[in-house]
C-alpha cells in the first residue's frame, strides 16, 4: 500500500480523490461519524477555486455558489454552496414558494413559513400514521425507494397549483439523486431545508464519498501509526497492519478525532493529560497550552480550557511522509471548503514525497 | 380591597424565588395589591437549584428541632395544595462496619429515626424500618462495602421551579403584577426614610419605570445584602452567610431508593432518584463570587462522585449530563462551619435602620417557604391594617385542585403515556388546558424535546401563561433540553417557537438557542471526560453547520 488516508470526512475524501487522480495508490479508512457526517447540507467557506470545483464536480453532491438555505425551524442563512437537494431560497425570491405542510411531529410548516415569509400548503406526505413520528433520517430513507419518491412527487404536484417551488423538510433520501427525481416527477423544483443531527445530509455525503472512491474507501479503525524504516506501519483495530509510504491524517480535532486523551495516571510520563494514538514523532499543542499545563491529576481540564477547546486542534509538527488535513491542522474549526482545500494540499504534498522516494521502496521486486 | 389609593400598589416584592413568589401569592390572596420584580427568571437562584426535596430535615432534629417540625408540617400543607408536584423518595441509610462499634451506631440511628417518626405523620411519611444487611442488598443490589445494617426513612421530592411558578401564576391570577427579567435599580425612600416604592429596569427591553408602594419586601435570597444597598442601607442590614451547593445529575434513574452516604470529610451526602434522572449532592461552601453566574467546578463534582462511589461504585459508569449550582441564603453567624449553620428564617424590619416599610426575608428552606411567606405577609397585613388571615395552606396552587389520570390524558391527547405523565406532573389539573390546545390544533401534540419529553403545546402554554420569554426560561419550566442530548435536538426548534410566540425574529430565536446551548455546555464542562469531550465536539460542529454562525 502506498498511501493510507485516515479519516473519511471531507478532508480525507478530497485527499484520497486527488491521490487517485495523480495515480498514487491509496486507501482511506473511516470509522465513526465525524463532523462531515453530521453536517447540515450547507457548504461554507471561501469563494471556491478551480481545484475545489474539480473535486466538487467529481463528488457530484453539491451546487457551489452563493445561496440562501433554511434551517428546519425557519431560520434563513447564507452559504457558499449546498447539497443539491437543498432549496436555494435566494433563487426563488419573489416567487411563490410553498412550505410543504406534512403532518409530521417536529415539522411545523406554518412556523417555518411565517419565519421565512412563505406560505404553508397542506400536502399528504404520510402513508401510515407512524411515519409522523419517524426521525428525519428514517423518513428520508423511505424516499430512497423510487416508488415512494414518485408517490410524494405526485402529491406535491396535486397540491401545488400555482406554486413555483416547494420547500420540504430534510426528507429527500439518504442517497444522492432523490431530490432530482422528485423534482422531475412533480414538475417543479422540490428542495429541502438543512438537516438537523438526525437528518440525511451527512449520509448523502458518505454515499457520494463511497461512490467516488469505490473500493479505496474502507471501514475500519486505525489504532496506531508508527514509523517503520522510511515508511509507516498502520495498525487496524481488527489486528491487520498495513505498510504505507506515507500517511494523511484527517481525523478531526483533538477530541473529536483519533487522538486519545488519557489521564496521566494511566502511566504516561511528563504529566500531559493525553496520549497520541499515533506513534510517530509528532508533538501536539493547542496555542502552546494543551501539552504543558492543560491537564490536572484527573485528566485534561476542559473546565479551564473552555468548551471550544474540544474541537480545536493541535498543530502536529512536520514529519516526512505524514501530512495533515482538516480540523487536525487548523487553529479553529474548519468549514467544508477549507477542509477540502487542506485535504487537496495534503495529498499534493504526499504525492510529491512518494514520487521522490526511490522506486525500490514503492515496488516489490 | 385596596389599602391606599395614592400608591401604584400596596407592596413591592423583590425576588422571584420561593419566598418572593410565596409572599406575592399570600399578599394577593389577602387582597393586597402586589408587584413582584425578578432580576433573572423565576426560580433562577437557590429555589430552582436545590436538592429538589421538601425534606423534613432529620439532620436538624438534634439542634434545631423547630426547623424539623415546621418543615414537616409545611411539607404536609404543600402536599395538599399541590399534590401533583410531590413524589415519594424512600431513603436507605446503610451503616458500615468500622473500628467503632457499628452495632451501637445502628441502634443509635434506629432510635434517632424513631424520634423522626413522630414528625412523619405531618407529611404523610411512612415510619422508618431497621434493615439487615441482606435486606439492604435486596432492596439496592448496587450497594457495596461491609454493611452491618441500616434504616429506611421517607421524604418527598419536588420540582422547586414548578413550585415557584405555581405561586407566581396564582399571584397573577389574583391580580398581582409579576415581572421576570426586570431588575430593581433603586428602592425609593421619602425624606423621613420610609419607603416610597422602587425603580426598575427591564433587562430585555431596557425600559425603566417606577412602582410606588409603602411596603417593599426584599426576598432576594443570597442577593439580599446587595438588594439592601439599593435602598441606601448597609449590606450588613440584610446579612446572609451565602453557601454554595452543587448537584450533579445523571441521564437516568440508577437506583430505586435514595442512598445516604458520607463524603471524605464526614459530611452527609446522598444519591437521589429524582424525576426521570439521578441526582447526587450536595456541597455547602461559603461563597463570595458572582451570584448571577454560579457554576459547579470540577473539584466539587469529584468530591461528590467519590463519596457516592464508595457505597455505590456503579456511579462511575453512569453518564453525567449536567450540574446545578445555587447559593443558600443562610442566616449569618461567625464561627460555625457551613453545615452547622441554622436553617431557621428571620424577617428583618428595616425600620431599625431608618427605612420604615422595608423588610428583608433572610434564611429559610424550600420545605418551610410557605410558613415563612405567611409570617412575612402577616407583618404586611398588620401594617396595611387589614385583618385577613393566610389561606395559602388550604387554597390549591394552580393545577393542584384537580387530579388528572395520565393514561386517560395520553389517550385523549393522543400522546405517549410518558409524555402525558410528565405533563401531568408539571401542571396537575392545568394539563387539561394544554390538552385543550392539542385538541384545538393536533400539531401541537408534536414532541419537541424527546428526552423529557416536552410537546409543542406545552412550550406555547408556558410562554403564554408562565412568563417564559427565552429558551432558558422554557427549559426551567419544562426541563426541555436537560436530558442526555443536552438540547442538541430541541434548542434550535424551541428558539424558533419562542421567537414566533413572542413576536421576535428567527435570528433572535437562533441567538436564544445558541445561548442556551452554550450555558448548558458550560454546566457540563466540569464533568466531562475524553469520550464525552468527543461528543461535545461533534455537537458543536453540528450546531455550527446548522446555524452557520461564525464562532
Amino acid at each position: 500500500m502506498t498511501v493510507v488516508v485516515v479519516g473519511g470526512g471531507v478532508a480525507g475524501t478530497a485527499a484520497a480523490w486527488l491521490l487517485a487522480q495523480e495515480g498514487v495508490e491509496c486507501v482511506l479508512y473511516h470509522e465513526r461519524a465525524g463532523a462531515s457526517a453530521l453536517y447540515a447540507g450547507a457548504v461554507d467557506g471561501d469563494a471556491p477555486g478551480d481545484e475545489l470545483a474539480g473535486f466538487a464536480a467529481a463528488l457530484g453532491l453539491w451546487r457551489l455558489g452563493p445561496c440562501t438555505v433554511a434551517s428546519p425551524d425557519g431560520l434563513a442563512r447564507p452559504a457558499l454552496g449546498r447539497d443539491a437537494a437543498l432549496l436555494d431560497l435566494g433563487e426563488w425570491a419573489g416567487r411563490r414558494v410553498a412550505v410543504a405542510d406534512v403532518a409530521r411531529d417536529g415539522w411545523d410548516a406554518r412556523l417555518v413559513a411565517r419565519s421565512l415569509g412563505l406560505e404553508a400548503v397542506p400536502v399528504t406526505g404520510l402513508r401510515e400514521d407512524y411515519e409522523r413520528r419517524l426521525g428525519d433520517w428514517d423518513f428520508a430513507a423511505l424516499h430512497d425507494e423510487p416508488g415512494r419518491a414518485a408517490w410524494l412527487a405526485e402529491h406535491l404536484a396535486r397540491a401545488g397549483e400555482g406554486v413555483d417551488a416547494w420547500l420540504v423538510g430534510p426528507w429527500l433520501g439518504t442517497m444522492p439523486g432523490v431530490a432530482a427525481r422528485v423534482t422531475e416527477l412533480a414538475g417543479k423544483p422540490v428542495g429541502e431545508t438543512l438537516s438537523m443531527l438526525d437528518g440525511p445530509a451527512g449520509s448523502r455525503f458518505e454515499a457520494a464519498r463511497d461512490a467516488l472512491l469505490g473500493t479505496r474507501a474502507r471501514r475500519g479503525r486505525v489504532t496506531r501509526v508508527a514509523r517503520d524504516g522510511a515508511g509507516f506501519r498502520v495498525a487496524l483495530e481488527d489486528g491487520e497492519a498495513l505498510e504505507a509510504e506515507a500517511v494523511v491524517l484527517a481525523t478531526g480535532g483533538v477530541a473529536a478525532g483519533g487522538i486519545r486523551l488519557e489521564p496521566p495516571l494511566a502511566g504516561h510520563a511528563g504529566g500531559a493529560g493525553f496520549a497520541l494514538g499515533f506513534d510517530a514523532p509528532v508533538t501536539l499543542e493547542l496555542d502552546g497550552v494543551l501539552a504543558d499545563r492543560a491537564s490536572t491529576l484527573h485528566g485534561v481540564d476542559f473546565e479551564r480550557l473552555g468548551r471550544d477547546v474540544v474541537e480545536r486542534i493541535g498543530a502536529v509538527s512536520a514529519v516526512e511522509g505524514l501530512a495533515l488535513a482538516g480540523d487536525l491542522l487548523a487553529g479553529r474549526p474548519r468549514n467544508v471548503l477549507e477542509a477540502v482545500r487542506s485535504g487537496l494540499a495534503a495529498a499534493r504534498r504526499v504525492a510529491r514525497a512518494v514520487r521522490a522516494a526511490p522506486p525500490a521502496s514503492r515496488c516489490a521486486p | 380591597m385596596s389599602v391606599s389609593d395614592d400608591t401604584d400598589v400596596d407592596v413591592v416584592v423583590i425576588g422571584g424565588g420561593v419566598n418572593g413568589t410565596g409572599v406575592a401569592r399570600d399578599a394577593a390572596q389577602r387582597g393586597l395589591r402586589v408587584a413582584l420584580f425578578e432580576r433573572n427568571d423565576i426560580a433562577f437562584g437557590a429555589s430552582g437549584n436545590s436538592s429538589g426535596m421538601l425534606h423534613g430535615g432529620p439532620r436538624y432534629l438534634l439542634y434545631d428541632p423547630e426547623v424539623t417540625y415546621t418543615s414537616c408540617l409545611d411539607s404536609g400543607h404543600i402536599q395538599s395544595i399541590a399534590p401533583h408536584l410531590l413524589f415519594r423518595i424512600p431513603f436507605l441509610m446503610p451503616i458500615y462496619a468500622s473500628a467503632m462499634a457499628s452495632k451501637v451506631t445502628l441502634t443509635l440511628y434506629d432510635a434517632f429515626f424513631g424520634l423522626y417518626d413522630r414528625y412523619q405523620p405531618l407529611k404523610r411519611g411512612k415510619p422508618h424500618v431497621r434493615l439487615t444487611p441482606e435486606e439492604l442488598r435486596a432492596l439496592e443490589p448496587g450497594l457495596r462495602g461491609e454493611v452491618v445494617g441500616g434504616v429506611s426513612f421517607d421524604e418527598w421530592g419536588i420540582d422547586g421551579t414548578r413550585l415557584c411558578i405555581g405561586s407566581a401564576v396564582d399571584a397573577m391570577e389574583r391580580g398581582a403584577e409579576v415581572r421576570a427579567h426586570a431588575t430593581v435599580t433603586d428602592i425609593l425612600r421619602r425624606d423621613d426614610g420610609s419607603v416610597r416604592g422602587v425603580r426598575y429596569r427591564d433587562r430585555e427591553t431596557g425600559e425603566t419605570g417606577v412602582r410606588t408602594a409603602r411596603m417593599v419586601v426584599n426576598a432576594t435570597g443570597a442577593w439580599a445584602p446587595i438588594t439592601a444597598t439599593l435602598g441606601g442601607l448597609a449590606p450588613k442590614a440584610a446579612r446572609v452567610r451565602p453557601g454554595k451547593g452543587i448537584h450533579v445529575f445523571y441521564d437516568r434513574r440508577l437506583t430505586n431508593y435514595a442512598i445516604v452516604c458520607e463524603a471524605v470529610d464526614g459530611r452527609q451526602m446522598f444519591l437521589l432518584p429524582w424525576q426521570n434522572m439521578t441526582v447526587i449532592g450536595t456541597t455547602d461552601d461559603d461563597f463570595y463570587g458572582d451570584l448571577d453566574d454560579v457554576v459547579a467546578t470540577g473539584d466539587e463534582v469529584r468530591y461528590l462522585v467519590q463519596a457516592v462511589e464508595r457505597v455505590f461504585p456503579a456511579i462511575r459508569a453512569g453518564r453525567i449530563i449536567g450540574t446545578w449550582a445555587g447559593v443558600r441564603p443562610t442566616l449569618h453567624a461567625w464561627g460555625p462551619n457551613e453545615d452547622q449553620l441554622s436553617r431557621e428564617h428571620q424577617i428583618v424590619d428595616h425600620a431599625e435602620h431608618g427605612a420604615s416599610g422595608l423588610y428583608s426575608m433572610i434564611g429559610g428552606k424550600l420545605a418551610s417557604y410557605r410558613i415563612f411567606a405567611e409570617e412575612m405577609t402577616d407583618v404586611l397585613a398588620r401594617r396595611a391594617g387589614i385583618g385577613a388571615r393566610s389561606r395559602t395552606h388550604e387554597l390549591a396552587l394552580p393545577g393542584g385542585d384537580e387530579r388528572v389520570e395520565p393514561l386517560v390524558l395520553a389517550e385523549q391527547a393522543r400522546i405517549e403515556p410518558v409524555a402525558a405523565a410528565r405533563l401531568e406532573y408539571r401542571h396537575g389539573g392545568r394539563s387539561l388546558r394544554v390538552l385543550e390546545r392539542m385538541l384545538r390544533d393536533p400539531r401541537e401534540r408534536a414532541v419537541v424535546c424527546e428526552c423529557e419529553p416536552v410537546t409543542l403545546a406545552e412550550i406555547r402554554y408556558v410562554v403564554e401563561n408562565e412568563l417564559a420569554t427565552t429558551v432558558d426560561d422554557v427549559s426551567r419550566r419544562t426541563r426541555l433540553g436537560l436530558g442526555a442530548c443536552g438540547g442538541m435536538r430541541c434548542a434550535a426548534r424551541c428558539g424558533q417557537i419562542v421567537a414566533d410566540a413572542t413576536g421576535r425574529s428567527p435570528a433572535d430565536g437562533a441567538r436564544m438557542a445558541s445561548e442556551f446551548l452554550a450555558r448548558a455546555a458550560r454546566r457540563r464542562l466540569s464533568t466531562i471526560g475524553p469520550e464525552q469531550a468527543r461528543q461535545e465536539a461533534l455537537a458543536l460542529g453540528a450546531e455550527r453547520a446548522l446555524l452557520g454562525a461564525p464562532r
